[in-house]
This record gives C-alpha cells, sequence and structure tokens, in this order.
C-alpha cells in the first residue's frame, strides 16, 4: 500500500515536471452526455458556440465509414444548420445566421481537428472503451447571427435539440447579455434558460 | 342567503377566535414569503458580488477556487501569474481595460489587496453600482491605503489613520512595522468583499517586501522609506486580474486563448458563470429554509382544522336551526368549507400586507447594513402560487370539520342530546 502510495506520488511529481517541460501535455475532458453551450448577446449580433461530445449528436465517436454512419452525420449536418430552431430562437427576433462552423470530428472529410486531440477518458459507465480505433470525437458549432430586433430574445428552448439528439443529456450554459453573466444546466427535463 | 354571506355571518359571531386563526396563518405566509424574499435578494445579491467584469484571469485553477480566492478572498492561489504573462494580456487588442491584483498580506486579519486605482472605477457590484468613497480618496502616494467599510469600523478608522500591514495572512503575522501606511480613503459600505479588505498599491505590495528576505526581515537589511521609495518597483508577479473587453462577444474566445495560453499555465474565468455555479452549492441552505417555512404554513392549517373542529361542538345549535330553516346536511358541510377558506384567504392576504409593509420600511435599513438587495417588486408568478396554493389548502383543509359537520347534522337532526 505505501510502495502504491509513494509510486503514486512520483508519479504525480513525474507528470507535474513533465507539465512544465518544453512540450506541454494537455488533456481536455470528455465526458459522454455532457456539453457545452456558449451564448453571448450585444446589440443585435448574437454568437452561439456549442461543444459536446461526438457520441451526444451521433451516437458514435469512429470515423463514419458506412453508409448508415455516413447518413447520420449528413443528418446531424443539416439539423446544426438551423440555429434558430435548434436553440428555439424567437422567430420576432428575426435572427438570420452570418457564419456558421460545423466541424464533426467522426466525419471523414472533416476530422483534421478533433482527432489531434488527445481526450481524457471519463465516461459515465465508467469503462474505457480502448478498442474504439483512436480516440474520442467532439462536435463543435459556432453561429454568429444578426437580429433585427434583438429584444425579443428572451430566451433558449432546446426542447427541438434534445428531441433532435436524444443522447444528449446536458448542456453547461453560459449565458452573456445585457443583464449580466449567468450560467445554468440545460437538460431535456428543463430545456429552457432565460436571457 | 348565499353561503358566502351565511360563513361571513358566522364567524363574524366568533369574531375573537376567528382573529386569531386568520392572526397565525397570516404570520406563517408572512414568514414563508419573508424567506422567499430574502432567499431571492440573497441570490441576486450574491450573482452581483462582482458585475461589469468580463473575465478574471489567474493561474491555472478550477474556476470556483478561482472566483473564491479573487472576489471572495477565501483561500489561497495555488501559484501567481508572471508579470510578463500579465503584460501581454493586457496588451491584446481585445482587452479594454485591465485591473491587477495582489493578494497574500493582511492587516489585522483584514486582507490586503495589491491593485491600481482603476480598481476603484472598474469594479462594480449589483449590475451597474460603481464603489464610492464616503470620505477620502483613492491611494496617491506609495503607502495610502484605502480601506472599505467594514475594516473602518471594526478598527475604528479614520483617514489619515496610519495602519501597519503583515506579512502572510494569519492576524498575528509579522509586522511590516516599519512600513506604516495611511488610510487616504474609505469606501462606502457595499454588502461585498470589497468591505473587508485593504487596497493599496501594487508597488506598496513590493514596498513592504523590500527587505524581506525567505521570510523574515533581515535588519541588516533594513532600507530607509527614502530609498524604498527610489527603487524600481515593478511587481514581477501578480495574483489575479480583472479584464474589460471591447465586445462581449469576444469573451469566449479570449477565455480559450487564456486557457491555452502557451507561456504560463492559466485560467481566465467568467465571474458571472461563476457565481451562479457556487450558488448552486450555497443554495442548498436556502432551500432548506423555504423547507421550514412552508412546514409553519402547514401547522398554521393544522391549527386552522383543530380550530374549526373544536368549535363544531358548541354549534351544534347553529347547525340544528339552519337545519330547521331548511338547509341540508350539504349545505352545513359547504358552510364549513367556505369557512374555512375563507380564515386561510384572509391569512393568506393579511400576510402578504405584512410582508410589504415590512418591506417598505425596513428595505432601506437592511441594504444599508447587510448589502441585500431586496427588490419591493409586485408579487412575483410563483408567489401569486404560493397565495393560491395556500387559499386551496385552507379548503380542503375545510373538508374534515365539514365531513364531521355533515355525519353529526344527519345523526342529531332537531334533537340535541348532549
Amino acid at each position: 500500500m505505501k510502495f502504491l502510495l509513494l509510486s503514486a506520488s512520483a508519479l504525480t511529481a513525474l507528470l507535474a515536471t513533465g507539465a512544465l517541460a518544453e512540450d506541454k501535455r494537455q488533456a481536455d475532458a470528455h465526458q459522454h452526455g455532457h456539453g457545452v453551450l456558449n451564448v453571448a448577446l450585444e446589440g443585435g449580433t448574437l454568437s452561439i458556440e456549442m461543444e459536446t461530445p461526438g457520441a451526444d449528436i451521433l451516437g458514435f465517436e469512429h470515423i463514419a465509414e458506412t453508409e448508415d454512419d455516413k447518413a447520420t452525420v449528413r443528418q446531424a449536418r443539416e439539423t446544426l444548420g438551423d440555429p434558430v430552431a435548434l436553440f428555439g430562437l424567437a422567430v420576432a427576433a428575426g435572427c438570420d445566421v452570418t457564419e456558421s462552423e460545423i466541424e464533426i470530428g467522426a466525419d471523414e472529410d472533416d476530422h483534421d481537428e478533433s482527432h489531434a486531440d488527445k481526450d481524457d477518458h471519463d465516461h459515465e459507465d465508467g469503462h474505457d472503451d480502448k478498442d474504439d480505433d483512436d480516440s474520442h470525437s467532439e462536435v463543435h458549432a459556432h453561429y454568429t447571427l444578426t437580429c433585427s430586433a434583438p429584444a425579443k430574445l428572451t430566451g433558449l428552448d432546446l426542447g427541438a435539440f434534445f428531441a433532435a439528439f436524444p443522447n444528449a443529456e446536458e448542456l453547461d450554459a453560459a449565458l452573456l447579455t445585457d443583464s449580466g453573466q449567468a450560467g445554468g444546466e440545460i437538460t431535456p427535463a428543463s430545456p429552457t434558460l432565460a436571457f | 342567503m348565499s353561503l358566502l354571506r351565511l360563513a361571513f355571518l358566522s364567524l363574524l359571531n366568533r369574531r375573537g377566535t376567528a382573529f386569531l386563526t386568520v392572526f397565525c396563518i397570516a404570520l406563517s405566509v408572512a414568514l414563508l414569503l419573508g424567506v422567499e424574499k430574502v432567499r431571492n435578494g440573497a441570490r441576486a445579491s450574491f450573482a452581483s458580488t462582482i458585475s461589469g467584469t468580463d473575465l478574471i484571469v489567474g493561474s491555472r485553477a478550477g474556476d470556483v477556487q478561482l472566483l473564491l480566492y479573487s472576489v471572495f478572498r477565501i483561500g489561497d492561489a495555488t501559484n501567481n501569474v508572471t508579470w510578463e504573462s500579465y503584460q501581454e494580456i493586457a496588451k491584446r487588442p481585445e482587452v479594454d481595460w485591465i485591473v491587477p491584483m495582489s493578494l497574500g498580506d493582511s492587516h489585522r486579519g483584514y486582507r490586503v489587496v495589491g491593485t491600481t486605482p482603476d480598481f476603484f472605477t472598474r469594479y462594480q457590484y449589483r449590475k451597474d453600482r460603481a464603489l464610492r468613497f464616503s470620505s477620502g480618496v483613492a491611494f496617491d502616494d506609495l503607502f495610502d491605503a484605502v480601506i472599505g467599510a467594514d475594516v473602518a469600523d471594526a478598527l475604528g478608522y479614520s483617514v489619515g489613520s496610519p495602519l501597519v500591514v503583515a506579512h502572510g495572512t494569519a492576524s498575528t503575522g509579522s509586522g511590516h512595522d516599519n512600513r506604516p501606511f495611511r488610510v487616504s480613503g474609505i469606501l462606502e459600505r457595499t454588502g461585498t468583499p470589497v468591505d473587508k479588505a485593504v487596497h493599496v498599491s501594487l508597488e506598496a505590495i513590493e514596498a513592504i517586501h523590500v527587505d524581506w528576505r525567505s521570510g523574515a526581515r533581515v535588519e541588516a537589511l533594513d532600507i530607509p522609506e527614502a530609498r524604498v521609495r527610489a527603487m524600481d518597483l515593478t511587481p514581477k508577479t501578480v495574483t489575479a486580474a480583472l479584464v474589460g473587453l471591447k465586445s462581449r462577444i469576444q469573451a469566449f474566445r479570449f477565455q480559450r486563448y487564456i486557457n491555452e495560453y502557451e507561456a504560463e499555465p492559466l485560467t481566465a474565468i467568467l465571474p458571472g458563470v461563476a457565481l451562479t455555479r457556487l450558488w448552486s452549492l450555497v443554495g442548498i441552505a436556502e432551500r432548506a429554509l423555504s423547507a421550514v417555512s412552508l412546514m409553519v404554513v402547514f401547522t398554521a392549517l393544522i391549527g386552522l382544522v383543530s380550530t374549526l373542529l373544536a368549535s363544531l361542538q358548541e354549534r351544534r345549535r347553529e347547525m340544528a336551526i339552519l337545519r330547521a330553516n331548511g338547509a341540508r346536511p350539504l349545505h352545513i358541510a359547504g358552510l364549513l368549507i367556505t369557512e374555512s377558506g375563507l380564515l386561510t384567504l384572509a391569512g393568506a392576504m393579511l400576510g402578504f400586507a405584512f410582508v410589504y409593509i415590512g418591506l417598505l420600511g425596513l428595505t432601506p435599513w437592511i441594504n444599508d447594513r447587510y448589502g441585500l438587495s431586496l427588490e419591493i417588486d409586485l408579487p412575483t408568478a410563483y408567489e401569486w402560487a404560493i397565495l393560491a396554493g395556500i387559499a386551496g389548502a385552507g379548503f380542503l383543509a375545510g373538508i374534515i370539520p365539514a365531513w364531521k359537520a355533515y355525519r353529526t347534522s344527519l345523526a342529531d337532526g332537531m334533537t340535541i342530546r348532549s
């Protein structure tokens, strides 16, 4: 036991010096079911960023090779392409997407970014699927919208999001508006967040 | 004669007990509502402990930890931020303003914060309230200090009072007594941790440490004040920095830039988001308070039922007269339910009145004394729901005596055998 403790602390020390060494090592957290949603509103500009594990959106994280998988990726890309519906933005606010960027790590044509990441194995079910070809992949979506009546934006409603992606369990939201900063968890049980 | 009028007149006849029952319910409702108001006020003032700041930058840490030591001055930083990184961040085009904070020293148990005069204009709380001086001005000289309202009250300081900064944060830390400071200004009470802080310039933090080596003062290095003033007092590190951006749209990208900063492991947090996260930890206590006040309302309702039940015995004659006048047993039951409902409704409304009158009278004082931002608003949807729920519960509670009265009035008929 003592030996184990000692070697554990030696390992920590080793890791600590490793972190200080020239080549930096860093691992992002990756927890299935849990994503991040960042929303900022200033004037008529609304910026929305979403990062989730690939499994939440697609149900898998390997490179899509079969036709079924590819169809799933296409479908997800299409659903993610309409942020107004996906995030339940008030239609009266007149928001138009001026910029959007959707990266799906499991997409063959588009996996340059997320496969470079070494992700932290933090599965909720507790086991690491090591036979998974190499690592986790993520889905990133970034939108910039221009709204003609931003005062009509009262909040987000992710009912459509959770309906479209049943594997998603929770989005950790950060909200920056004129009324200040706010945070909250958006879940299928409480899919709304007021601005 | 309608049931409502009958119930009202019957209650009027027993106004003593009725008044006590209403008063009891009113008190419990006032408690429930008062707790609700205080709870919301506490959450609101907690969530706006710091506002107007887009990001707080510190060394690599969890967001709650960084918030705790930089804003609440609880715990300590694991590392500081080097002056080079601070300068690089300050020069970024996205940055509108940046205010450094250097922590780690104390004055008689109150934390000393090394910062720049910008702190007093940039630090905001409760949406957009700025810090104000109740007397004096911001620090100007190397050995000037600006103290929070609590510090001034507790230590009895006024502008011009001398104070000695201790090394470390224990209240009996070894003093930097060769470098006495002077109070240049006292801040108005804010209800935030600023009240409990002593603010000095960044250079002053350097100055009080120039003749310290390895944590102990070296007498031989006792450098005269004039020489300290002439020294280069550019800090080597800061503990954290408040950052304001030109556009909040850039906040997430800038946060990522800081978090992935190559030269040094740093963390940037969105203070408002971290505050809501922290509140979800401490917020369990507020739910406990609500639960207790709900139980008080429940107790008051039980009191109501037992009063009505107790009165049934002495009201058998009243019931009999009603029956003789053609009232059916169901009418008797309805009368009791109406009575119970009326009592509760009156109690609930009186309770609302208590709370609002209390708020009107006490809010300025509570705001000033405790920094709790209580809002005198029209009742929220939730509060209306509470009112409706309690009135509904009153009608439901009436069912028990009503059922008993229904049974007795059936059995008793016109003859009362006692």
